[in-house]
């Protein structure tokens, strides 16, 4: 399968991991409203970076800086406020490397 | 570098003894097959097998390792059949849920009479495979833990208590 342009090593690291385990996922297959205008008009979008659709979740990628974090949490917030029935679970690249270790030492 | 003790041995012991008690009245006529994953889970499987007093049988699985470019395997495979058996895995922790996702996709073709999960860790800090755990002997916080048969780069495995290690393997 041919791999998508990923956005950070993060996120094809963890493509690499769903892989390993044999998880089907999709990269950003969809976009959530997560702002409208007084006319109910979309105007934020939210595309999480991964769904995995054995699990009915969405996983999303974030990055150390506290500056973007900050703007990612909003972003988790807003969706979990609009769409409360999608789970989404926020994976920091310490995560992921936590993952990685704890794989390779003893246990997952 | 060890950072502190999790939990000492009194504590480790009592946890297995109340787990082996729950296994002998769920399990009682039974014949269960406690399943171990190498190599954490091994001094947890020897101390919760002297504390099921009916009979039962151990047997140990192993699973490739994520640098293995051909994903997730079993190494080494269980030396009996399961097909009919009551079985219960033993993990030393679950973490994302991934492996134990695999290893029970795995054993529930082979059609055992059942399949129960029994973990020593449980840290659901970063779970994405949601899985029923019938046995927990401690839930963690997120830290790397290390004792009674968890490693940190090979070491550690020999000490008698669970302690949290002060970093991540690199």
């Amino acid at each position: 399968m041919q791999q998508p342009r990923f956005a950070h090593q993060s996120e094809a690291e963890f493509a690499r991991l769903l892989d390993f385990y044999e998880v089907e996922w999709l990269y950003e297959p969809c976009a959530f409203p997560i702002v409208r205008d007084a006319n109910g008009k979309a105007v934020e979008w939210f595309a999480p970076d991964f769904y995995l659709p054995k699990y009915d979740l969405y996983v999303e990628m974030t990055v150390q800086s506290p500056r973007l974090q900050s703007r990612k949490n909003r972003k988790v917030r807003l969706l979990r406020e609009a769409f409360p029935d999608v789970a989404l679970k926020l994976f920091t690249r310490r995560d992921v490397e936590r993952i990685f270790s704890n794989r390779l030492a003893h246990a997952s | 570098m060890i950072a502190e003790r999790l939990f000492d041995e009194a504590t480790i012991a009592a946890r297995v003894r109340e787990i082996g008690a729950s296994i002998n009245v769920d399990y009682a006529g039974k014949y269960p097959m406690i399943l171990g994953v190498l190599t954490s889970a091994s001094v947890f499987v020897a101390d919760l097998t002297r504390r099921i007093d009916i009979p039962c049988e151990f047997d140990f699985i192993a699973l490739t390792r994520y640098s293995d470019a051909e994903g997730i395997r079993f190494a080494k495979d269980t030396s009996a059949s399961v097909e009919g058996r009551h079985v219960i895995l033993v993990e030393d922790t679950i973490d994302t849920g991934l492996t134990l996702q695999y290893v029970t996709k795995t054993l529930r073709a082979r059609q055992p009479a059942s399949l129960e999960v029994c973990t020593l860790l449980d840290r659901p800090h970063r779970r994405i495979a949601g899985i029923d755990v019938k046995y927990r002997g401690f839930e963690i916080p997120d830290v790397f833990v290390v004792g009674y048969g968890l490693d940190y780069k090979g070491r550690y495995r020999e000490l008698p208590e669970l302690y949290a290690h002060g970093s991540w393997p690199q």
